[in-house]
């Protein structure tokens, strides 16, 4: 009855608890803070090692120095002083790379996604937890991190990060990232016409620009409505588009064909059917293995006739020779709590790619090499290669299979998820045989 | 039997506190003078004194003179002769307590500090807005703000959310015949409050500011450089001139009167300018982690840099220890009583005792910036108590850190020698959570008295 019973505060169990978490992570900090001191050579020695851009390397090593790969081989003592991850039985591979992430390390983006990252993302842990290290940052939507579907938006900006947790300079890797072209909703010939008219224009003007800059002169005017044309033509970065039909996809290849630029199809639904076309026409395409999307339409046929099943679609782009990325069934980490959390299975949406008819290696490069590719950031990531940065993961199994956790994720060189001190994931038995 | 017997004991007990209480308000209300007359000495008898946080509370005569403390005596003490002489029985005096960072003096102003900073919409420069002139005194809250406890306010001038928000001007609570708003102020301008977010306006924005001012500043320096090496010069050739024999009976023609340069006019100083040179206080307001990661980011940027007191919200373990590291930047932090949590858990933790525990002063500013706000402090301050922190530093952080921070640490925050009087009286430990206000004094002038038949409900009667 007295109101000293009462308790306001965090109940006193937990203050001992609190207090050693704190300690915990001053400690881990003192480490980090060390290890930014001096540059120290790490290797991992003794993994079966997936390097992605060759075959896999059996008792493998891989030494880094000052968040670059120095060496991959097999059988590899590592040179003395060096730090030292023993990985007898375990795995190695690149950081994944999901080509599209959804309010993922990003705070605000107002301007640009470069000044609003927010390094303290809690997201972060569950992102490396499940071994992502790279994403293509797109600013969360209106409803703020759902991370729904739906098509890219066209003028959209995105950024391609790493994710560094705690750490704002290594975060940003290169921004903007693509371009994303929105095509006609309504699909009529006269919308089609005008797009053919505004990449005309937007030609038009880059010759008269190209002209002034001959004669040293000011730049003529560019109306906004031609702004994203012209970065599309400019290609100094890939451009998205998202069509909804092979009608669409044919007019994205003609255009690509016509005006030079770097086309990508996200979600190409039926477009396995001219698989031939893009692998020729050299279109990189980002798809999904599962599916079918929530629909309303619950009494009608789940795949029209002549429809493919998702599960089929990578392998189905594979075969024919065209660059697949897989896409995440939904771009976000976090639902506040909700089911979903897509992102943070990307390694098993590649698994299901599996089931449907592709190779492991090369579901395994349709989440690390081709998304760096179609990124253009193949020079620093996708894979483990001398010179590339050591983003690397060690798992406790093939890290397709659904039994593995990743034990270590290093980005830069540095060490940014440990599982033993991950509140989460360190609770988790491991299973399965290696 | 026995168990009966102690509550017999208990109700006895309790009956008799109860007495006590009902007859408090009207012995005070008896015995006190609304206004001290001018040169009257005033002196308090309280119970319980605690003349500064950290202090243990002890029975005391508070002498007041023009609204100033001339003394602290000892219970037993011998009262100056002609003293008026007002008994507060069984009273706790507390220092009036003081807000370093409010917009209470706008009327529309709602949110608490630690949160306005959330807001994206684009940075302004309020860097010559004074606090003072965006008071209305036609308002009834500033005669108000007497009955919270609170005796000092730090205000923030009108856009609170800019990147360069404006002046603060310490105030008091008006005793409703005040024609002037100046004649609340304690301070007009007692520090710069600066605002970060994260996001590419405002990074550009403070870049710029922030920039400017130190370039400014090192542009002042290379001059004043530049005309001392040439006075230096001149100087030297002067005396070599001298030094050299004279020719015949020319003398040295006598030296021109010096021109005396035009009088610059007084040029009123930016404030931003005087922050870097340490001239002027600066209060930081960053909340989020991701805010904080970017503002140093280009903070450690700066060729020159300045100290300041930070404005957050709460914060988990890892940010707490990154601020921790940066003691040589941030003098103080402001919390709200609030919780923190630790990441990737439920757990939540008690950020100003993480701070505290390290060392670094933390002052409070209520959770809601409005009266009833303030009214709850002790209630939310007495929750911060349950987690960890300290009663002393709880009530430090009211009262005599922020007094510091504001600069006023001299004239408010405790009961010293040549003090304001502004102080307040509960019927209790002010933590206790059931302690109600008696009456607030402000520079010896009575601002607030709890009246019984309509006063809040005390503590006996929510149990």
């Amino acid at each position: 009855m007295t109101i000293r019973t009462r308790d306001y505060g965090m109940p006193a169990l937990l203050l001992p608890l609190v207090l050693a978490a704190f300690f915990c992570a001053s400690l881990g900090a003192e480490e980090t803070r060390e290890k930014e001191k001096k540059s120290i050579v790490q290797a991992v020695v003794g993994a079966t090692v997936l390097p992605v851009s060759g075959p896999m390397v059996r008792r493998g090593t891989v030494i880094w120095k000052d968040g670059k790969i120095l060496e991959v081989a097999a059988e590899l003592a590592a040179p003395e002083g060096a730090r030292v991850h023993d990985a007898d039985g375990l795995y190695v591979c690149p950081g994944f790379v999901s080509i599209v992430a959804m309010g993922v390390g990003i705070e605000t983006s107002s301007g640009n996604i470069g000044n609003g990252l927010n390094p303290w993302d809690r997201e972060l842990t569950i992102a490396l937890a499940n071994g992502i290290t790279t994403v293509q940052a797109l600013p969360a939507p209106f409803f703020g991190g759902f991370g729904q579907d739906g098509p890219l938006y066209g003028g959209s900006n995105s950024a391609v990060i790493k994710l560094t947790q705690g750490d704002l300079g290594g975060m940003l890797v290169k921004e903007p990232a693509m371009n994303y072209f929105s095509l006609p909703t309504r699909q009529l010939e006269l919308n089609y016409f005008l797009l053919r008219e505004r990449f005309k224009q937007a030609k038009a003007y880059l010759a008269k620009r190209a002209e002034a800059r001959a004669k040293k002169a000011t730049a003529p005017k560019l109306s906004s409505s031609l702004k994203l044309y012209v970065a599309v033509l400019e290609n100094t970065r890939p451009t998205v588009f998202s069509p909804a039909n092979n009608h669409e996809v044919k007019i994205v290849l003609s255009l690509s064909r016509e005006y030079g630029f770097d086309a990508v199809l996200n979600e190409p639904k039926d477009a396995w059917m001219m698989a031939a076309d893009l692998a020729a026409a050299n279109v990189p395409v980002l798809v999904k293995s599962r599916g079918p999307d929530f629909d309303f339409n619950t009494t009608g046929p789940l795949f029209e006739k002549g429809q493919m099943a998702p599960v089929r679609r990578p392998a189905a782009f594979v075969r024919a020779g065209c660059q697949v990325s897989i896409l995440p069934y939904r771009r976000g980490i976090s639902l506040a709590g909700l089911a979903g959390r897509d992102l943070a299975t990307l390694h098993i949406d590649a698994a299901f790619a599996v089931r449907g008819g592709m190779s492991n290696e090369d579901a395994l490069k349709a989440i690390t090499l081709n998304p760096a590719r179609t990124l253009r950031v193949d020079d620093r990531l996708g894979s483990l290669e001398k010179g590339k940065d050591a983003d690397l993961l060690i798992l406790s199994g093939h890290p397709l299979d659904y039994r593995s956790f990743v034990l270590k994720a290093f980005i830069n060189g540095k060490l940014y998820y440990d599982r033993e001190k991950s509140r989460i994931y360190r609770e988790i038995p491991l299973t399965g045989d290696k | 039997m026995r168990l009966k017997m102690y509550q017999d004991q208990d109700n006895r007990e309790r009956g008799r506190a109860r007495i006590v209480r009902l007859l408090l308000p009207v012995l005070l209300a008896v015995l006190s003078p609304a206004v001290a007359a001018d040169g009257e000495v005033v002196a308090y008898r309280a119970g319980k004194i605690i003349r500064s946080a950290g202090e243990a509370a002890a029975a005391g005569i508070l002498i007041v003179r023009d609204g100033k403390i001339e003394d602290v005596l000892a219970a037993d003490a011998k009262t100056p002769e002609g003293a008026k002489v007002v008994e507060l029985p069984g009273a706790v005096v507390l220092p009036g307590l003081v807000n370093p960072l409010s917009g209470i003096s706008q009327v529309n102003f709602t949110s608490g500090p630690g949160r306005a900073s959330q807001s994206n919409s684009s940075p302004s420069d309020g860097r010559k807005a004074v606090g003072l002139s965006s008071l209305n005194l036609k308002h009834e809250v500033y005669r108000r703000l007497g009955r919270t406890g609170y005796t000092t306010f730090a205000v923030v001038p009108n856009d609170t959310r800019g990147l360069i928000a404006g002046q603060a001007s310490v105030i008091r609570p008006a005793l409703g015949k005040e024609k002037e708003p100046g004649e609340l102020v304690l301070e007009k301008s007692a520090y710069l409050l600066l605002g970060f977010s994260s996001g590419k306006t405002w990074y550009d924005a403070g870049l710029r500011y922030l920039k400017k001012a130190v370039d400014d500043i090192l542009k002042e320096k290379a001059a004043k450089k530049k005309a001392e090496e040439d006075a230096r010069k001149k100087a030297e050739e002067a005396k070599k001139k001298a030094s050299q024999p004279s020719t015949g009976e020319k003398k040295p023609a006598p030296a021109p009167p010096a021109v005396k340069p035009a009088a610059p006019k007084p040029k009123v100083p930016d404030p931003l300018v005087q922050l870097f040179k340490g001239e002027k206080k600066a209060f930081v307001r960053v909340t989020s982690p991701a805010a904080l990661a970017h503002f140093f980011a280009f903070f450690d940027k700066l060729p020159i840099k300045f100290q300041f007191v930070l404005v957050t919200g709460p914060q988990p373990p890892e940010i707490v220890e990154m601020l921790i590291e940066r003691r040589k930047q941030i003098t103080a932090v402001i919390l709200e009583p609030r919780m923190g949590r630790i990441p990737e858990t439920s757990i939540y933790v008690n950020t100003a005792r993480l701070f505290l525990r390290s060392g670094m002063p933390v002052a409070f500013v209520p959770l809601r910036d409005t009266i009833d706000g303030h009214r709850e402090i002790f209630f939310q301050l007495a929750a911060m108590v349950k987690s960890g922190v300290l009663p002393h530093e709880a009530l430090a952080g009211v009262t005599s850190v922020p007094a510091d921070l504001v600069g006023l640490g001299a004239k408010v925050g405790s009961l010293k020698k040549g003090g304001l009087a502004n102080f307040a009286c509960y019927d209790r430990d002010p933590l206790s959570g059931t302690a109600r206000l008696l009456s607030v004094y402000v520079e010896g002038r009575r601002v607030f008295e709890d009246d019984p038949s309509t006063g809040e409900l005390s503590g006996e009667a929510i149990r």
